[in-house]
């Protein structure tokens, strides 16, 4: 590989880290659907497996996450321990991260922990998420911890 | 100063040690496979979990450590946080930092977990490993505790 | 396009500054040590925590570490998701960040979560805070959680 595709492969990792963060800000500042679905592909795929159900397209994760502030008032993404996976020449990447989410769920204070799959496309010259998966590995009233409750019911 | 070429080496470097710890905390939560943990370790390197939970040394030793760990830890999720890489002017060896925040069961038991690892690195053919992985343990607490009450859950 | 030399001088300005966020952090869990944390500053700079008060310049950031080593026993200041933003010719640059932080306050055990806004400015080699802005989401007894207390009292 080339100095200048070094470089290339560097930046794309750079890029997509910041587009992962900016969408946890998003969130955190009451997951405006216009600016949080300017994140992704029109044709992308948000999977939140059973309990969040999967949205496809532009259009339904805007929906998604206009209805989302009705119950979760307050949140925090912290996302963390990224692996990115650059295609370059294909234009493509996956991702893998970490979340921890302290949250105020219908008024109780909730604890959340998730990792996403990812898959990004390049289109024109910026970095957006064709594909997001998000494992729940738990997410537990404060009080109760994740060993009692692993999973808020409803 | 530093010519274009090592100076994108060294950002590389920097990619592929903090990657490197990355894919030891998937593997740890993923079921803690011995072989695989192992392999991201020189042959002689050093696990040092101090007096809590001793020294391992070489990659034998480390690999069977992991293989047992699952028995009693049944879930965990290791966040990786706050690197600082020092990659030797050599560019064949390095030394890292690194914060970890981990919620976990243990026995049935929901403990959170808070460490830091001083670690060291040796390129082998051409790929970043771990020669030496020490932890300094801050707390260990049953969550209904918390670390004042319970600093270290091996104290009792 | 910009040119090679200057892409890799951003990646290399981005990484500066993370590391002086990093090193920021280890100086506060190594109790708080006022002189290397005041050295992280230019000399003009400005600590600001909102409700915990604004800071200017070295005495006054110096003074500011001093109090916190005396309040906070304990600490583990996890920086995560960074956002930083350079331009040419990288002498300055902006970054936002997050914190988790639990700690021991004044014996209580507490959860600290806050974001910071700042700016950062290279004084020679180095990678120096010119100001940073701390605002923090909660302050909380480990025992309530942020519902039930989100801001607890500082004494």
């Amino acid at each position: 590989m080339d100095l200048e595709e070094r470089v290339q492969r560097l930046e794309a990792i750079e890029a997509i880290r910041r587009l992962k963060i900016a969408y946890a800000r998003v969130a955190d500042d009451g997951y405006d659907g216009d600016r949080i679905s300017a994140f992704f592909t029109e044709d992308a795929v948000w999977d939140g497996g059973e309990s969040f159900g999967v949205h496809r397209g532009r259009a339904a994760i805007k929906a998604l996450f206009d209805g989302i502030p009705e119950q979760i008032s307050f949140a925090l993404h912290y996302m963390v321990g990224q692996t990115i996976d650059v295609d370059l020449a294909a234009g493509s990447a996956t991702g893998h991260w970490y979340l921890w989410a302290p949250m105020t769920i219908n008024n109780a204070a909730t604890l959340g922990a998730i990792t996403y799959d990812d898959e990004y496309r390049n289109v024109e010259g910026t970095w957006l998420a064709s594909r997001m998966r998000v494992n729940i590995h738990f997410i537990t009233p404060y009080e109760d911890g994740w060993v009692k409750t692993p999973m808020l019911p409803g | 100063m530093a010519s274009l070429e090592d100076r994108v080496q060294l950002l590389e470097d920097i990619e592929a040690i903090r990657r490197l710890k990355i894919r030891y905390a998937r593997l740890c939560d993923t079921g803690y496979d011995g072989g695989k943990l192992a392999a991201l370790f020189t042959e002689d390197a050093v696990w040092d979990g101090g007096k809590e939970f001793g020294v391992q040394n070489g990659r034998g030793a480390i690999g069977a450590m992991f293989d047992d760990m699952s028995n009693d830890l049944t879930f965990a999720l290791h966040y990786m946080i706050g690197h600082t890489i020092d990659v030797d002017p050599s560019g064949t060896s390095a030394k890292a930092h690194w914060y970890l925040w981990e919620p976990m069961t243990y026995q049935g038991r929901a403990i959170l977990n808070a460490i830091t690892y001083d670690d060291e690195h040796r390129k082998v053919d051409g790929e970043w490993l771990f020669s030496r992985m020490a932890l300094t343990f801050h707390f260990l607490t049953p969550y209904e505790d918390g670390w004042v009450k319970t600093r270290m859950v091996t104290d009792g | 396009m910009a040119d090679l030399e200057e892409r890799v001088q951003r990646l290399e300005a981005i990484e500066g500054i993370r590391r002086l966020k990093i090193r920021y952090a280890q100086l506060c869990d190594a109790n708080y040590d006022p002189p290397g944390l005041t050295a992280l500053f230019t000399e003009d700079a400005v600590w600001d925590g909102g409700d915990l008060g604004r800071y200017e310049g070295h005495d006054q950031i110096r003074g500011f570490w001093e109090g916190a080593s005396k309040a906070f026993t304990f600490a583990l200041h996890y920086m995560i998701g960074h956002t930083i933003d350079v331009d040419p010719p990288f002498t300055s640059g902006t970054g936002h960040w997050y914190i988790w932080e639990p700690a021991t306050v004044n014996g209580r055990a507490v959860f600290l979560g806050a974001t910071y806004d700042d700016v950062y400015q290279k004084v020679g080699d180095n990678w120096r805070f010119k100001q940073v802005n701390a605002n923090l989401h909660f302050f909380t007894p480990y025992e309530d959680g942020w519902v039930k207390t989100p801001m607890m009292p500082m004494d």
